[in-house]
């Protein structure tokens, strides 16, 4: 599914997060979004799923994209006493989708019958996952879905979003694991004082990674005593 | 400053913030909480027998509140094992110190060495550490309102059922209806607040049929919790049952109006205007008939903006 974003601004009060946003996302593809907290990252991502009121448009190629998109946040929220097989249950049944064989499904091999309040931050965030794969979208927001997660995860999670893009599904990352998004993307967008300020291919990577690093360390190291 | 001050300076600095949050001149509390404290411990002794007992019950509610297993985890992080214990040692002290000087005053030594005890047991007290068990529901088919509503509320839906039987047994029919009432503003209160916008927004439904959706659920699962109730109370009081059927008819008028205002003024939380016209249809049924064609419109409305 194609998606294209045009003039996205968003303001909080006085406070203009996103200053015109153009962005255009085509199917099967595995874009990357970095930048500095509190960039908007996440707010660009509840802009693009609705959930923020916002200026400019967000078209989507055949229907509303909201209908068709899976969004795991940065903290994905668990209402407490929810087991995580309801969770699932829930997610799938908001879609329409049958909710038959969850634990077959159970790829994190979560405790489903346990409270999901009560799992870790990985296992929370791994559930969150596991829900909008089963609702079987055509396009996915991951907001930091590496947080927090163990190795073999990781793994998991990199190869979910392979796969994702063997099935023509479109992905949106970010992540503060620039590796991860080596791994993932074949797009990376810079998102610095509200304006999208590069659009990087796989080829620059490296570069992107290098530049990033002497922005993020330089020489500010040099105040602190070890 | 050294740590001990520097924390409850910290403390203190937290309290101050927090009432300037509530839009209260810090200074009136600081003065009203001491009058308000002495007035309400000899109101209190005035009118209750057994008012040395309260309390101490009250001083030792408000010792578990400090007791809690993620702020203990957290000063076990922040300090050595030292300087934790003669924190947790002092915020029990200053706690009780009012409780205890009031006692003092009113020459309840017996109290007030118990509740001086009470206070030093809990110090090594941590509430909230075991990891609770699941508990199974029949609502899990459908989640997640009374599911997690059906967990959290299962204390009084006992006692419900418990003063249901216990009007059987005396043969109070009054007392066995009045306990269906008792179950259906208990389902009511799973409505009672809102989930993250998330919640709704995964749902691909036009506004319409989210509402019947959600309203089709409640019905089912309010008529799992009412029916047994409903039959038993008709079979062991017969002459009662034109009672029952209206109550629990409007059980399940309460259920939609639960149901719909909720959504009417999702992701917020039920309005003071719209919070008196609830209260009057509960109190006044027939109202009812335009509550819920009020709160229907206006809640789909609301939900068009988030479907």
């Amino acid at each position: 599914m194609n998606v294209e974003v045009f003039q996205l601004t968003k303001s909080f009060g006085t406070d203009e997060v996103l200053k015109g946003i153009d962005l255009n996302f085509q199917t099967g593809q595995v874009y990357g979004l970095v930048g500095q907290n509190g960039a908007g990252k996440t707010t660009l991502f509840n802009c693009l799923a609705g959930l923020e009121t916002h200026g400019g448009n967000v078209i989507a190629e055949g229907g509303r994209l909201k209908d068709r998109l899976g969004f795991l946040q940065t903290e994905p929220y668990f209402p407490s006493r929810l087991t995580g097989r309801e969770y699932l249950r829930l997610f799938c049944k908001a879609r329409g989708v049958p909710d038959e064989g969850l634990d077959t499904q159970n790829v994190f091999d979560l405790p489903l019958d346990r409270y999901a309040q009560q799992y870790s931050t990985g296992m929370k965030k791994k559930l969150g996952l596991l829900a909008v794969l089963l609702q079987r979208n055509e396009f996915f927001i991951l907001d930091e879905p590496f947080n927090g997660v163990d190795i073999h995860s990781a793994l998991l999670i990199t190869e979910i979003i392979q796969r994702l893009k063997n099935e023509k599904k479109t992905v949106l990352i970010s992540s503060h694991i620039f590796s991860t998004l080596k791994d993932t993307c074949d797009i990376i967008h810079v998102l610095d004082g509200g304006n999208i300020t590069e659009i990087i291919g796989k080829d620059d990577f490296e570069r992107l990674e290098r530049d990033m690093a002497a922005f993020a360390i330089g020489n500010r190291l040099d105040a602190i005593r070890f | 400053m050294a740590v001990l001050p520097y924390f409850f300076y910290l403390q203190a600095k937290r309290i101050h913030r927090a009432i300037d949050e509530w839009g209260i001149n810090p200074w009136l509390v600081y003065v009203g909480a001491p009058v308000l404290f002495v007035g309400g411990s000899i109101a209190l002794f005035s009118r209750m027998v057994y008012a040395s007992w309260v309390y101490v019950g009250v001083a030792a509610v408000a010792l578990l509140q400090l007791c809690n297993s993620t702020r203990l985890r957290f000063l076990r992080q922040a300090f050595d094992r030292r300087t934790y214990r003669r924190v947790r040692m002092l915020e029990h002290t200053l706690l009780v110190t009012p409780f205890l000087a009031f006692l003092l005053c009113r020459g309840e030594i017996w109290f007030a060495l118990g509740l001086l005890v009470l206070a030093a047991a809990t110090i090594p007290l941590r509430i909230g550490t075991a990891r609770s068990a699941t508990l199974p529901t029949p609502f899990s088919g459908r989640p997640f309102e009374f599911a997690v509503g059906f967990r959290t509320s299962v204390g009084p839906l006992f006692i419900a059922y418990g003063l249901m039987l216990m009007g059987m047994y005396v043969g109070n029919g009054y007392l066995s209806i009045a306990t269906l009432l008792l179950v259906v503003l208990i389902c009511f209160n799973y409505y009672a607040w809102s989930e993250p916008l998330l919640y709704v927004w995964i749902y691909r439904l036009p506004p319409r049929s989210f509402l019947l959706l959600k309203v089709r659920t409640a019905f089912r699962y309010l008529t799992v919790m009412l029916l047994p109730m409903v039959l038993v109370v008709t079979c062991v009081f017969p002459d009662y049952w034109p009672a029952v059927l209206a109550v629990a008819a409007m059980g399940y008028g309460y259920l939609v109006l639960a149901v719909l205002s909720k959504y009417a003024a999702f992701p917020q939380r039920v309005g003071i205007l719209q919070g008196i016209f609830i209260t009057l249809s509960l109190v006044f049924p027939p109202l009812l008939v335009i509550s819920i064609p009020y709160f229907y419109q206006q809640a789909k409305n609301n939900i068009a903006l988030i479907l």
